[in-house]
């Protein structure tokens, strides 16, 4: 009990700045990595579904990288990004492609085809079906490659920390190395709560968008 | 009018699903294309609108060639209603109605009285249009179905097995309103089904399909009654004649030439009258008075002492065969008079004579 009193007190009061810092830190790094990601992914995600063709070989690639151990990768990077925010960024970026490209592309192409050829049919453009219909209704699907990303995105960027990108990550290895167990709890909870609060909003959206399409 | 010629359809590698097909549909005539599955009937029906391309052949829509036309402002002047209903779930019966209006720049508003006015013609309550389309039951969803190609006031209609999902109930019941809807506005509509009692409801023709060949178009009694060939027939005869008395209108086989006493006419008139009865193997003729409205029946026998007999029974033109040899047996008579809701005669529905008349309708 005292301990995590302790736990507490040092996140509260003590180290109060300290841990501040870092959980904003943390919070933008993850936000900059996740607009990143969305800005590429969903398009590319869109683009495969307009050309069905490249649509194996994207997500075969996507995948391939997707499978690269975090500290392997990282380790790769070094002696071309060096060390700090770009290989973490890039780092990032990397990992949560497949998710969102591939739940962008399973979201479009899985909408009831029925649905797809009254909107054709009914005289929609190439660009008024993929607005008004297919991201519509490939929206949840969407989202929660979104969710995943968001999730992923915030628990890799703690290990971001060993090539210097700061944020928790920091606290934790810190802690580590100068044996004060608290600080290495401290960096834990904050970061588990930030993945928790991230994915729980994220689930409340995606389960009031599947209700609107079934 | 739409005018096939000479479509043919390929799908890669080796697929002939349409093999020169030719047809024409007239303007306000909703033609039926029936056959079993994978006869090129859907294949055919999408050709309209270019969903799919030919792969030889020509397309005019009153005279022009479709494939000169751009394909989506082509679209959007034809209507468009397939069997799992296609309506968009993430929008309210109103947007769904409203798509094609709202794809091609109509405000809102406008919109709006349109969808409300669509809501009135599909019989259906204008409390609906802000529900979604899981809130609706399989048959009111294709009701909106029909209402959202009526939208943009299309002269053609294109329906891929629309009640094909549908219970049987309902299905009569979408029919029924269908052929209401289409006597009201007379657009020109091509109608695939697998269903051949659907057909014969339905269709002023029915072109029936065959591994991407037409085998015969025609009205469902010259398919019926004529078949070019055996495949016809055995089609046709799956169904069996009972199935047309069920569904034909009796206002199609009716006498139209028979003999009739005005009051107002000379003894002389009447005699003749008598005679023409008497010929036919008539025991009465119907009598009218100066409004056209039957008032009663004479005799043809010499000895009766001039009193009318009186009206029993009458049938309106709207009610099918079967029901009218219903009435046929129940009232015990040879023959019973067809007139409008005024009293007005029309014709007569006699058995004997009816399927003759049928049969020859058709030639």
């Amino acid at each position: 009990m005292e301990f995590i009193a302790n736990v507490f007190q040092l996140i509260l009061v003590d180290r109060r700045q300290v841990v501040l810092s870092a959980l904003s830190e943390h919070v933008v790094i993850s936000l900059i990595a996740i607009a990143l990601i969305s800005a590429a992914g969903i398009p590319l995600g869109i683009l495969i579904s307009r050309y069905r063709k490249y649509a194996q070989p994207v997500i075969y690639v996507t995948g391939a990288l997707y499978t690269i151990p975090v500290l392997a990768l990282f380790g790769l990077m070094i002696p071309i990004l060096g060390i700090g925010l770009r290989p973490t960024l890039f780092a990032l970026f990397i990992y949560g492609l497949l998710p969102l490209v591939r739940n962008t592309y399973v979201g479009i192409t899985g909408v009831d085809a029925a649905i797809v050829e009254a909107a054709r049919g009914m005289g929609s453009t190439n660009r008024q079906l993929l607005f008004n219909v297919e991201l519509p209704l490939a929206l949840p699907v969407i989202v929660a490659g979104f969710r995943t990303i968001v999730v992923m995105t915030i628990s890799v960027a703690t290990i971001a920390s060993y090539i210097g990108a700061g944020g928790l990550g920091d606290l934790i290895f810190r802690g580590i190395n100068t044996y004060f167990l608290e600080l290495v709890v401290a960096g834990s909870i904050l970061v588990a709560l930030l993945a928790i609060v991230a994915d729980g909003c994220l689930g409340l959206l995606e389960k009031y968008l599947l209700k609107r399409v079934r | 009018m739409i005018r096939f010629e000479k479509i043919s359809k390929v799908f890669p590698p080796d697929v002939n699903a349409l093999e020169e097909v030719s047809l024409d549909v007239q303007s306000g005539e909703l033609m039926c294309l029936i056959g079993t599955s994978g006869c090129g009937k859907t294949t055919l029906l999408k050709t309209v609108n270019r969903l799919i391309e030919p792969s030889s052949g020509r397309i005019f829509i009153d005279d022009q060639d479709i494939s000169r036309l751009n394909h989506i402002s082509l679209r959007r002047n034809i209507g468009y209603v397939i069997q799992q209903t296609g309506l968009y779930p993430h929008l309210t019966v109103e947007e769904n109605i409203c798509y094609v209006l709202r794809i091609t720049g109509n405000k809102k508003t406008s919109c709006r009285s349109r969808a409300e006015e669509l809501m009135d013609i599909i019989g259906m309550d204008r409390n609906y249009l802000g529900r979604f389309p899981r809130e609706l039951s399989g048959g009111q969803q294709q009701r909106v179905g029909v209402a959202r190609a009526l939208a943009a006031n299309p002269n053609i209609i294109l329906m891929d097995e629309p009640f094909g999902a549908i219970d049987q109930i309902t299905r009569i019941q979408l029919q029924d309103e269908l052929v209401r809807l289409q006597s009201r506005l007379n657009k020109t509509i091509i109608f695939v089904t697998h269903d051949l009692q659907e057909a014969i409801k339905l269709a002023d023709r029915i072109a029936l399909m065959d591994q991407g060949n037409i085998l015969q178009i025609g009205t469902a009694n010259e398919l019926l009654f004529f078949p070019k060939d055996d495949f016809v027939e055995n089609f046709m005869g799956s169904s069996s004649f009972f199935n047309v008395m069920r569904l034909l209108p009796v206002e199609k086989g009716l006498v139209s030439d028979y003999p009739v006493f005005r009051l107002s006419q000379e003894d002389a008139a009447r005699k003749e009258v008598e005679q023409k009865a008497r010929d036919l193997g008539w025991s009465e003729y119907p009598v009218i008075d100066k409004e056209d409205q039957l008032v009663g029946y004479f005799p043809t026998s010499e000895h009766h002492n001039g009193d009318l007999y009186p009206v029993n029974k009458l049938l309106s033109p709207k009610i099918t065969f079967e029901q009218a040899l219903k009435q046929l047996f129940i009232s015990g008579k040879s023959r019973l008079p067809v007139t409008t809701d005024d009293k007005k005669i029309i014709g007569f529905f006699d058995f004997a004579q009816a399927y003759d008349i049928i049969r020859k309708s058709s030639n």
